[in-house]
């Protein structure tokens, strides 16, 4: 994050570069790619309007409230979501990643989307949201070791799951 | 030493018979090898799992569209947005009804201050419009005795009373017209952006065969069609959700 982006008020600066991930991080907890805009829109204008005095990582901060918008967004529809159906959208984007013509960067981008749920919001956000293992437990309201044992287990099933691919 | 001394020193050394290592000697020297490959091993799976972070971090997640940061813009600019849930729908201006009536407010407290002033003005018995009404004696100091005031009282009270009264009813026909002015001029006209899906649920269901002998699976989508509505006038927007349930027929090819 560059203080230097927000001291001059450039929201625009700032979000261009770092949306790709926020969006990422988003999705994890939404049906859609057009939902995790609107929730990333209402967490990123929260924040600009009314966080941007506060202390912290500002990538902690707008993660927490993308997760609570995609949970009351959620809640408002009053509808049990079938995480295993994410995929079965229509029209919608079925790879999360801009990806060349590089079989191993699909193969990746494949093995990830066949992670557990819980596994995988763990990983992206340590990777992509940039989060620790601190800052994931209280978000996701679990332990650090649960959350570095879930980053573990995902990363060793990428791993056989690669080997098996012959990657 | 001569080399016959030497021989014989050789001898003896070979009869001498090396103790054999124990079982426990082996066990350990092997404990140690495992040791040594499992270490290896986990350093290897270290290193892959290493290598799996450095090619996920190097995947570059998908943009937001360039909607989304139009969205972003208007938002800000927006004093209402970033405050409550991730949809907004459009708040109508709302002014207090001091603010919004007060021509007629003003006029209403003009004409009762007229009428309780005109009412003070008839009490003194200093009006034009003071008559002696029948029975009223008139006193040796040349001032009308009040015999019948309370009556006349009533009259003018009367007279402002009506008058009132019409200007009220003008007053309320004339809110009425404000109000439905207000009503058709402020009111939100929406022009419809977009429209999308998203499935909750696919169920698959048994294999049929139909009259024409074609197979075809049965697969039931339970999804929600989205649409979002845009005011081109005032820029508010609104999204509109609602669920659907639809068994589409897939046909299957048969070999």
């Amino acid at each position: 994050m560059s203080e230097k982006a927000l001291a001059q008020d450039d929201w625009q600066t700032w979000l261009r570069a770092n949306s790709r991930r926020l969006l990422l991080c988003a999705r994890q907890w939404t049906n859609s790619y057009a939902d995790a805009e609107d929730v990333l829109q209402e967490a990123f204008v929260r924040y600009w309007k009314h966080q941007r005095h506060l202390e912290g990582s500002p990538e902690a901060l707008i993660i927490t409230s993308i997760r609570r918008a995609a949970i009351d967004l959620g809640r408002s529809r009053a509808r049990r979501v079938n995480r295993e159906t994410q995929s079965y959208e229509l029209g919608e984007r079925t790879v999360s990643f801009e990806l060349s013509d590089d079989d191993e960067a699909r193969v990746l981008d494949a093995a990830l989307q066949k992670l557990p749920a819980e596994q995988r919001e763990v990983v992206v956000m340590k990777i992509w949201g940039e989060l620790t293992f601190d800052q994931i437990a209280k978000e996701l309201n679990i332990s650090q070791n649960t959350a570095a044992s879930r980053y573990r287990y995902a990363l060793d099933g990428l791993r056989k799951h690669l080997k098996g691919k012959k990657i | 030493m001569n080399n016959a001394d030497i021989e014989n020193f050789e001898e003896q050394l070979k009869r001498i018979q090396l103790r054999k290592p124990s079982d426990k000697f082996f066990a350990a020297i092997e404990n140690a090898m495992n040791a040594e490959a499992e270490t290896a091993r986990e350093n290897a799976d270290e290193h892959e799992i290493e290598e799996i972070e450095r090619r996920l971090k190097s995947l570059k997640p998908v943009e937001p569209s360039e909607k989304f940061f139009a969205a972003v813009a208007a938002a800000l600019e927006d004093e209402s947005a970033g405050k409550g849930v991730a949809i907004q729908f459009p708040q109508r201006e709302r002014r207090g009804l001091a603010s919004r009536f007060s021509r007629w407010i003003s006029a209403a407290a003009t004409v009762g201050i007229g009428a309780a002033g005109i009412l003070l003005w008839q009490n003194s018995g200093s009006s034009s419009l003071t008559q002696s009404p029948a029975g009223t004696q008139i006193a040796a100091s040349g001032n009308a005795v009040p015999a019948t005031t309370t009556n006349r009282r009533r009259e003018l009270e009367d007279i402002v009373a009506d008058a009132d009264s019409a200007l009220i009813k003008s007053a309320g026909a004339k809110l009425d017209d404000l109000v439905a002015h207000e009503a058709e001029h402020n009111t939100p006209h929406y022009e419809l952006v977009s429209s999308e899906n998203s499935i909750y649920a696919v169920e698959e269901m048994p294999i049929e065969e139909k009259q024409d002998g074609s197979i075809v699976r049965p697969v039931r989508y339970i999804y929600t069609n989205t649409q979002r509505w845009k005011d081109p006038n005032t820029q508010k927007t609104c999204v509109e959700h609602r669920p659907f349930e639809e068994v589409v027929p897939t046909v299957l090819a048969v070999y």
